[in-house]
């Protein structure tokens, strides 16, 4: 058969892509399928027989306290964590962006976090949050009663996504900078002869300009905060999610029903990944359309 | 004076060791009845898997978690067996402990996995509803030999009628006491719940509110929650089960006393904190707790971790009576080895593991206890000072029959933090508990007896 150049060339393309699709297929989409089966079964790897039992596992999930405490905690990761994270980083990167010596030495110091094991800084940041731990000698010293932070079911939840904000900035850190760094200067210049402050600037200018590394920073924050389980697993009390439920996420209760629990559950466990998905598509669907508008 | 310490000692021994030997007798006759007491063991295991022989060669899979000292033993422990087997191979595969379940669970729904497999008791129910795990056939393992020769906590691996675990490695719980404040404030290990109390007091340091050093560890989701159900519970008079398994008592009076008991600690006595220096064992390691009960395994880890520690091991402050927590990892024989040639190898096998020599290679070499009450008194096993107590305490330990056992455990955690944070009725709290509990363990007979 004789091809063009052109055609050889658009051959070449696809047989490239069918390598990473078929790849993704199989290791992304085939188990995500998959677990939209598993979900349909009373599912127990071990038993003889996986009894398929219709939409039981769902009725019986929106029974389930436990999966709505998770389903709550989960919105106060995603509520509180993306915005607290998004705008504490944001001031950093236009903190930043001023300084000129060290400026290489700053930033790397604010990324080291991200690079470092979640579990190293979750036990890092148990041992600052116990008791007799070293916020509450901090807090002490200035006269202010201590708390067992993730010890109490007030608090819990609020001392770990302290941690996970902590942890992210050094990212969102990062691509800020890159946004910041792409805003051409005449924009800004021109502003400025045209006699706005700076909080017009910023206002006008650079928050606009920033559209759409916000919008990259809150769809992968607010998928990650979705999530969130290594943190939750490894500060909570026992792991667990505790004390009491109060910082069970999703994934932490998903984890447990299909992994720890002894028969397994993983047909309910499915479907709550499956409950999941849907929050996760419907939400970047949303995201994408609401916040993804052209600058000019 | 080095005398009068030893005679002390020893005085200690021989008491507890008649406490002991009495509570086992207890034991023995509760789930026996009398005429199995007087069972002499036989010779060997006291199995009759001795006569039995393999048609062919055969190959059967042992699967055990990864732990350094115990893959080691195992591994020297097989070709010993298969010299006194011919025909009989052995293949030993480890896997992380982590991953246990998901690994077993894998390895079957891809149609493998294990003939023998080492699990925690706790899991053992689990696995016979799943009809994974296969009964010991009453022939070779007959059960009057099963209970005069294993400690009472046996009774965790039987199902309806049926045994399907011989263990091997056993632990149970006691109190560690540090030395240092202990003498500080001069005083003596602790024996009964009020002297318990009374030491936490003297030994408590604080700064303020601030503690420096705890009386007592407050360590519900350790060891905790163990020591209410099956220590403390029995202690007061109570059972924490009915004998059948199928009914919680965590509610009578003397459960609740019990847990009001431990709960005094943190709410009135003021000598233990929750999250203190995070947990119990490790307040306990870093010198900065006084008493903590914790499993012998920990003697272990102080070994290693804190060679400098000065501290002393006592069987369980009792009150009424003397109980204490025992968990073990058990062998049993899955479905993959249900018939033939396989199920005699793994008999054998499972034998061969739980007989008394190899329990005696094993509480040096791992630091995990025996299983048979042959081993109560022996003296090489009771020489180490900080293990003894724990042997000692193995005629009165009980393991907990656990349909769920993350969710039981978390139940009971819950009650602790439903009366300690949110301010719950005791007895309130341990019905939730219970009716949680209780709902599983119902749902569980009535599709074993279906």
């Amino acid at each position: 058969m004789h091809l063009t150049l052109e055609r050889r060339k658009w051959l070449w393309g696809y047989a490239f892509i069918a390598i990473p699709f078929l790849f993704f297929l199989a290791v992304r989409i085939g188990p995500t399928l998959y677990a939209f089966w598993v979900s349909f079964h009373q599912w127990d790897p071990i038993a003889l027989d996986r009894p398929w039992i219709g939409l039981d596992n769902y009725r019986d999930l929106a029974q389930d306290k436990v999966f709505w405490k998770a389903m709550r905690n989960t919105w106060i990761y995603v509520l509180i964590g993306v915005p607290l994270g998004l705008s504490i980083s944001l001031l950093i990167a236009l903190g930043l962006q001023q300084i000129v010596r060290w400026s290489g030495f700053f930033r790397a110091l604010y990324f080291i976090p991200y690079v470092t094991s979640l579990v190293a800084v979750g036990w890092v940041w148990r041992w600052m949050y116990m008791p007799n731990g070293l916020i509450n000698e901090v807090l002490g010293f200035f006269g202010i009663h201590g708390n067992n932070w993730l010890g109490n079911p007030a608090t819990a939840i609020y001392a770990i996504i302290i941690t996970t904000v902590w942890q992210g900035l050094g990212f969102q850190v990062v691509i800020f900078l890159a946004g910041l760094e792409s805003i051409p200067q005449d924009y800004t210049d021109a502003a400025a002869v045209d006699g706005a402050t700076g909080w017009q600037i910023f206002r006008h200018i650079t928050i606009p300009q920033l559209n759409p590394t916000i919008v990259f920073l809150v769809v992968t924050g607010v998928i990650s905060n979705l999530q969130v389980f290594t943190q939750v697993r490894s500060m909570s009390s026992q792991g667990t999610g505790g004390p009491l439920n109060s910082t069970i996420s999703i994934v932490l209760y998903v984890y447990q029903k299909a992994f720890q629990s002894l028969p397994s559950k993983m047909g309910y466990a499915s479907a709550m990944t499956v409950v999941l998905f849907f929050i996760i598509l419907a939400i970047t669907v949303v995201q994408l359309k609401v916040l993804q508008r052209d600058t000019d | 004076m080095r005398d009068d310490v030893f005679r002390k000692q020893l005085d200690r021994r021989t008491a507890l060791k008649a406490g002991a030997a009495g509570a086992a007798a207890i034991g023995a006759s509760r789930h026996l009845g009398a005429s199995a007491q007087d069972a002499s063991p036989a010779a060997g295991s006291g199995f009759n898997v001795a006569d039995l022989q393999v048609s062919g060669d055969v190959e059967i899979e042992y699967w055990q978690y990864e732990y350094a000292s115990k893959t080691e033993l195992v591994n020297t422990l097989i070709p010993e067996f298969e010299a006194a087997n011919p025909g009989i191979t052995i293949k030993h595969v480890n896997f992380p402990y982590d991953d246990f379940r998901q690994q077993v669970a894998a390895a079957v729904q891809a149609g493998e996995g294990p003939d023998v497999l080492n699990v925690y008791f706790g899991w053992i129910p689990a696995y016979v509803q799943q009809q994974f795990l296969q009964p010991l056939n009453a022939e070779w393992f007959p059960h009057e030999v099963i209970e005069s020769d294993f400690f009472p906590m046996i009774a965790a691996g039987k199902v309806k009628e049926d045994y399907y675990a011989l263990p091997t490695a056993v632990r149970t719980l006691a109190l560690f006491c540090n030395m240092d404040h202990l003498g500080a404030a001069g005083k003596e290990p602790p024996t009964t719940w009020d002297e318990l109390v009374d030491v936490a007091m003297a030994t408590t340091q604080k700064d303020g509110d601030n503690f420096e050093v705890v009386g007592f560890t407050w360590d519900i989701g350790g060891q905790g929650h163990n020591w209410w159900r099956e220590a403390l519970i029995r202690q007061n008079g109570g059972l924490p089960t009915t004998e059948d398994n199928r009914t919680l008592q965590w509610t009578t009076a003397e459960a609740i006393e019990a847990f009001n008991y431990h709960v005094a600690f943190l709410t009135e006595h003021g000598v233990t904190q929750n999250g203190f220096e995070t947990d119990g064992p490790t307040a306990f390691q870093n010198g900065k707790a006084a008493l903590h009960v914790d499993g012998s395994y920990r003697v272990g880890t102080y070994t290693a971790n804190a060679p400098d520690l000065n501290y002393k091991v006592v069987p369980l402050p009792a009150n009424k009576d003397q109980a204490s927590f025992a968990s073990f990892w058990a062998n049993t024989i899955t479905r993959n080895a249900a018939d033939g040639d396989k199920a005699i190898a793994a008999a054998k096998w499972i034998d061969f593991l739980a007989s008394e020599d190899v329990m005696k290679r094993w509480t040096p070499a791992v630091g995990e206890l025996p299983a048979r009450s042959a081993l109560a008194e022996d003296p090489d096993l009771l020489a180490n000072e900080k293990v003894a107590p724990f042997i000692e305490s193995l005629p009165f330990s009980y393991a907990t029959f656990m349909v769920n056992e993350a969710d039981l455990r978390q139940a009971v955690i819950d009650a602790y933090d439903n009366v300690t944070l949110a301010g719950l009725d005791p007895e309130a709290a341990l019905q939730e508990a219970q009716d949680k509990i209780q709902a599983q363990l119902d749902e569980y007979w009535a599709s074993l007896d279906a």
